[in-house]
This record gives structure tokens, sequence and C-alpha cells, in this order.
């Protein structure tokens, strides 16, 4: 298993593997948009989608194109791996605080307090038809990423495994992906180098 | 290597335990009730535990501590703290009630599992699966997996939701709740009926760890629709593939199937798209029933908690009919079954489906 | 209010609601279809725009198939909105 590339967005910052892609300002919501604009990423349903979803989007699409370029089967042998902390706890705030204001609540916000359902929108996006699992962890676990993986793989047939966090805390966000190859040029898979990649804590982020 | 399922133990509307609940089942009794709603102004049906649970614990915590004690009079008490025992938990929402008292934390899923964990001193701490409605079955093929990469030997999963204002509240909006109690695979079926349960079981390689396991593993798989995140997809691609790969990985054949106990909601599209994928994967003329009519949608419990009861109707050499289906003629090739019948069959297909447009599948072989 | 205002409001109602991003008002003509290739809109949609009419209008629709003829065009749902309230 190797990590054939990374990406990472955290307030406003997105990189692919170390090169900065596009840097904006504002708060949540309006510099996922701007990032929206800056990649020319084409998808009208971004916009109606939780900030968890509009993360997870933006920061899987460099190793998604990397799983093209590399001749990826995206349709039947590629996974996701989904694992956060936070779940869809904003969102959950979201839909709880319009129903007691309104006393109805939003589909379009209630759909989007499941925390698999950014697995969905990437699915939809580029056309996936593979496994899908979603896990929450207090602290992200590099070991419980590796456990995915290789779920996804040796039980399931996968070649390739788009795995990722997303996680939105108090009006910050963090986001990282990793398309990981069963083979292919990239460094090994190993507890340490996720460490480094996707689980990477971000400080604002409250010690579980 | 053969996976070996035992410990089994739920608390649901119809009980708190395995067999009271089957029984109820069995005899056509419905935990369903009305009950209602202050906050949105109306009544719903519900299927709602009313059992005596724990009060000094959160609701879901209090269902999850009654169906593990269950467990722990089945195996071996040093099972639930052994370094080769992991612990899944799968939940839609958790606690979600902390979010209506306003005490949630930042990670309400990963308190639950840390509170679990404490409570029951979990060598490893429990990871949650939280996958909308196919959870409970994830859970159990994400165990059988650990087992057989060798990364475990044993595995204890759980299935937990409640009832909460939050959730019925956003189906209410989907326009997704049924006018009475919801009646899977009828032609006049008119949406879902939520309920709540918990459901546990131990997943081991080891046979002797049980005085009799219940079942055995044989695989299971998984597949996207990449269609929608609320509405199924119409020729029910990511059933299809879910279950396509849980033969496969069980050697199994479709004419080896016994009995098909779908994910069943009651949604007009969901049991539809079920009745596809199963016919375009050789099932039609199979015996099919849901279990909601007779507890509403357990959420992230369902997959697990409906595979147990099957499991156990199957035991007893008997199919149990899909209450709430009485004309199925929308689906003429499937066995839709209006009343029990005896079976001495032993292979179960049980199917889940969720938002997102997950689908996964189990085969599990009742053992007697 | 007149019918044009009403229709306007609407645009602007129903741009907000659904998040339409990319869209303005002066895109979205009278008779234009929502759904379809129209605007492009899918069935959570048609949902939020239940809601719409339920918290700016005060009108309850209860079966979404009521929905399929009210929420054609903006045509529609002012006539239905003018009927109703």
């Amino acid at each position: 298993m190797r990590i054939l590339a990374t990406s990472s967005l955290t307030d406003g910052v997105l990189r692919y593997g170390d090169r900065l892609v596009a840097q904006e300002t504002g708060d949540s919501e309006g510099s996922l948009r701007g990032l929206y604009h800056a990649t020319a990423m084409d998808h009208p349903k971004f916009h109606k989608m939780d900030l968890c979803s509009k993360a997870a989007l933006l920061v899987v699409e460099h190793p998604l194109n990397k799983a093209r370029e590399v001749g990826a089967d995206l349709k039947e042998r590629t996974g996701l791996l989904a694992i956060n902390s936070t779940g869809c706890r904003a969102t959950d705030g979201t839909h709880w605080q319009t129903l007691l204001e309104h006393g109805t609540a939003s589909p379009g916000i209630f759909v989007y307090t499941l925390a698999n359902i950014p697995n969905g929108e990437i699915g939809i996006r580029h056309g996936m038809h593979g496994p899908a699992i979603c896990l929450q962890t207090g602290p992200i676990r590099a070991e419980d990423i590796v456990l995915g993986v290789r779920l996804l793989m040796e039980r399931h047939g996968m070649q390739h495994v788009i795995c990722y966090r997303s996680d939105i805390f108090a009006d910050r966000y963090t986001a990282r992906a990793a398309l990981i190859g069963k083979e292919g040029e990239g460094v090994l898979v190993d507890p340490i180098t996720l460490s480094n990649t996707i689980v990477q804590d971000d400080p604002w982020i409250p010690k579980h | 290597m053969k996976l070996y399922l035992g410990g089994t133990a739920c608390v649901t509307p119809l009980g708190a335990d395995l067999v009271t609940t089957y029984e109820a089942m069995e005899q056509g009794r419905t935990g369903i009730r009305t009950r209602p709603n202050r906050l949105l102004g109306r009544d719903f049906h519900v299927g709602a535990v009313g059992s005596p649970v724990r009060e000094d614990l959160p609701r879901i915590d209090a269902l999850i501590d009654e169906a593990l004690k269950g467990v722990s009079l089945q195996i071996p008490a040093e099972v639930f703290h052994a370094e080769r025992t992991r612990w899944i938990i799968a939940t839609t929402k958790g606690d979600i009630h902390s979010l209506e008292r306003d005490e949630q934390g930042p990670f309400p899923l990963p308190n639950l599992a840390d509170r679990i964990g404490k409570r029951y001193r979990a060598y490893h701490p429990p990871l949650v699966v939280s996958n909308a409605c196919i959870s409970g079955t994830l859970a159990m093929i994400m165990a059988a997996d650990q087992i057989a990469l060798g990364l475990c030997d044993h595995a204890i999963i759980i299935g937990a939701d409640v009832i909460s204002d939050f959730v019925l509240s956003g189906f209410h909006a989907l326009h997704a709740m049924a006018d009475g109690p919801c009646t899977p695979f009828d032609d006049g079926r008119t949406g879902i009926t939520l309920g709540e349960a918990a459901a546990c079981a131990v997943l081991s390689k080891d046979h002797s760890l049980f005085d009799r396991p219940v079942a055995e593993y044989l695989g299971g798989g998984l597949g996207s629709d990449a269609n929608h995140i609320s509405g199924p997809s119409r020729t029910g691609e990511g059933s299809v593939r879910a279950i396509r790969n849980a033969m496969a990985q069980a050697c199994v054949q479709s004419e080896e199937i016994t009995h098909v106990n779908a994910h069943g909601t009651g949604s007009l599209y969901n049991d539809t798209m079920e009745a596809i994928a199963l016919d375009r994967s050789g099932l039609a003329g199979v015996p099919l029933n849901s279990y909601k009519g007779f507890f509403g949608h357990t959420l992230g419990a369902a997959g697990l908690l409906e595979g147990l009861i099957a499991v156990h109707g199957l035991q007893r050499g008997r199919l149990l009919r899909s209450l709430g289906a009485q004309d199925t003629s929308e689906m003429p090739s499937m066995d839709v079954l209006k009343e029990n019948r005896a079976t001495s069959g032993t292979l179960l297909l049980k199917t889940s489906s969720g938002f997102g447009g997950c689908n996964a599948a189990v085969i599990l072989r009742a053992l007697n | 209010m007149d019918t044009q205002a009403l229709k306007q409001q609407l645009k602007a109602q129903i741009i907000e609601q659904l998040n339409l991003e990319e869209v303005k008002v002066e895109d979205i003509s009278d008779d234009q279809a929502l759904f379809g290739d129209g605007l492009g809109l899918d069935s959570i949609d048609a949902l939020e725009l239940i809601v719409l009419l339920e918290r700016h209008y005060g009108i309850k629709i209860t079966d979404p198939k009521q929905g399929q003829d009210v929420f054609k065009n903006v045509n529609t749902m002012a006539e239905f909105i003018q009927k109703n309230s």
C-alpha cells in the first residue's frame, strides 16, 4: 500500500501535497466558496451542501485527479474511507436551531445531519459505486485508517482508496485527504506517515 | 477461517431480549404505537422501547447497557476486556438528546464510544461506524473483516439508536413519515415509521467461545448508488453490487439462499428499489420480508437487530410474515411473506440501504 | 402585492432558500421550468419549496404530489399563492 497523493485544506488554505493551490479569507462559508471558484470546480450542487461536505469535496479533488491519472477504476475499484471526530455536529446544531426557530425542519439541512453524506456527495460527483465507509473516532488514529484501507483492499477488492477527514468546529474547519494505491509510486503506508498527512490535528480542535 | 456469531441480545419495542421480541413477532404483534409530539404539534406512530431501562444514563447508553447485560450472560467475562477483542458501535445519531439538552460536546459519537469502552473496560477504544441506515450491517462486516485479517479474534458489535425530535422532524420535513404504522412492500405503503433499539452480538473465530453459536458469518458486501443523497437508485446499482459482493465472498449462489430479510423501510422508492435489486441478483422468488412493520426503522441498529432476529427464526425453522404487506401485486415476482412459513433452509441474506446511497449485504448460515 | 412584484420576490426567495449561488433573479423567467432541464432542481429542492411556502406565505402543502403542479414555474407558484393567501 502506497500513498500516491495527499491534499489539505485548513481555514482557507488549500494545498495539493506541499504545493499551495489557493488561499481565501473570510468565514468558513466564504472561504470555501472562494476556493470553489478558485479551483474552477464546476458543480453547482456544492452550494447546497453543508460545510463538512464542501470541505470534503474540495479536499478530495486532487487525490481523485491523481487517481484518474494513474488509471484507477473510479467506478468499481476505488473505495471511500471517511474518518473524523466531529461528525456532522455543526449541521446538527443548524438543523436543531432551524426547527426551534420555525417549528419545521429544513429538508435540505436535515439530510446533511448524517456523518456519511460527504461520501455520498463525492460518490455522486465522481461516479463511484465502490464501498464507502464512515468512521468516527475522538483523536484520529492512523491505525484506524490503515485498518479501513486494508479492509477495503484485502476484503472488498479495492485497488485504490480515497481516505479523508473533514472536521468542522466553531466556524473553523480542517480537511485532509490521501489517495492510497495497492501498488504504484509513492511512500509506503505506515501509521507514522499517515500521522503526518491526514491525521495531523490542528491546534484549535479541542483535545479529546 | 470460520467466523461464528453468538452472544446475541437486544432491547426492542417488543421486549427486553431476543426471544421475547421474536415470539411477539411470531404472534403478529407490533410494537408501534401513536405518541403525541409536542414540538411538531401532532401525533406520530413510533416504535418506542417500553421496558424499563436505567434512567441515570443517556437513553442510548441505557439501551446498550441493557442489551450488553444479555451478552454478558452468554460469553466469558474476560472476552469483554481482552486485548484480542475489538468493539464496534453502529449508530447514526448516538446520544442526540444531548443536543436537545444543550449538552453536546465537540465529539458526540466518539464520546459515546468512550463511555461504553470505559464502562465495560474494553482494551481498545471502541470504533464508531456511522454510515446512515447500513451502520448495523456494516459493523458486522467490519467485525468479520478484522477477524479474517487476523487483527483480532473476537468482536463485540453494538447497534443502537433512539427516537428523537431531531430525527423525527427531519423525516417529517422530507415527507417520509407513513400515515399510520409503516407497511413495507405493501402496494399502499406511505412511508417509514421510526423505532428505537439496541442490538448486540459477538463474532469470533472460536466456536468454543459460545455454548451454542447462532450462526456462521459467510460473507459481506458493500456498494454505492452514486445517484442521490436521500433517494435510492431507481435501478438498485449499489444494492446489486452489495449483494453480488456478499455472495462472492460467501461462495454462495443465489439459488442457495433460503430467505431475504430486506431493509424494507416502507417508503415508496426504497422498497421498489430493493425489489429491482433482488430481481437483478437472481433472488426474485426467494421468500422476502421486512421487520419494520413490527417495530419501525431503528436506524443504526436496524441491520444488526434484524439480522439477529432472522437468524433466530431460521434456527426455529420459521420465516416471519412481513407485517403490513397485504397487497403486493406491484411486485409480482417477489415472494413477500404474508403469513409465517416453515422452512428447513438455513442461508440468510440480510440487506440494508441508507442515505448517501450506501448499501450493505451479509450472508449468514443459521446453526442448529 | 401586485403579481409582478410577487414574482420578483419569489425568485429571490427561491434563490436564497435553495442556495442557487450562481443564479440571479433576472436569470429566471416567469415560465421557465424549475425542475428537469430548467433550473435543474431535485427532489430535496421540491421539499424546500414546500418549506418556503409555509415560512413566507403561511401556506401548507401536505402532499408533495400537489407540489408538482404548483412548482412548475414562477407563474404557477405566484398563482397558487394568490389563490391561497
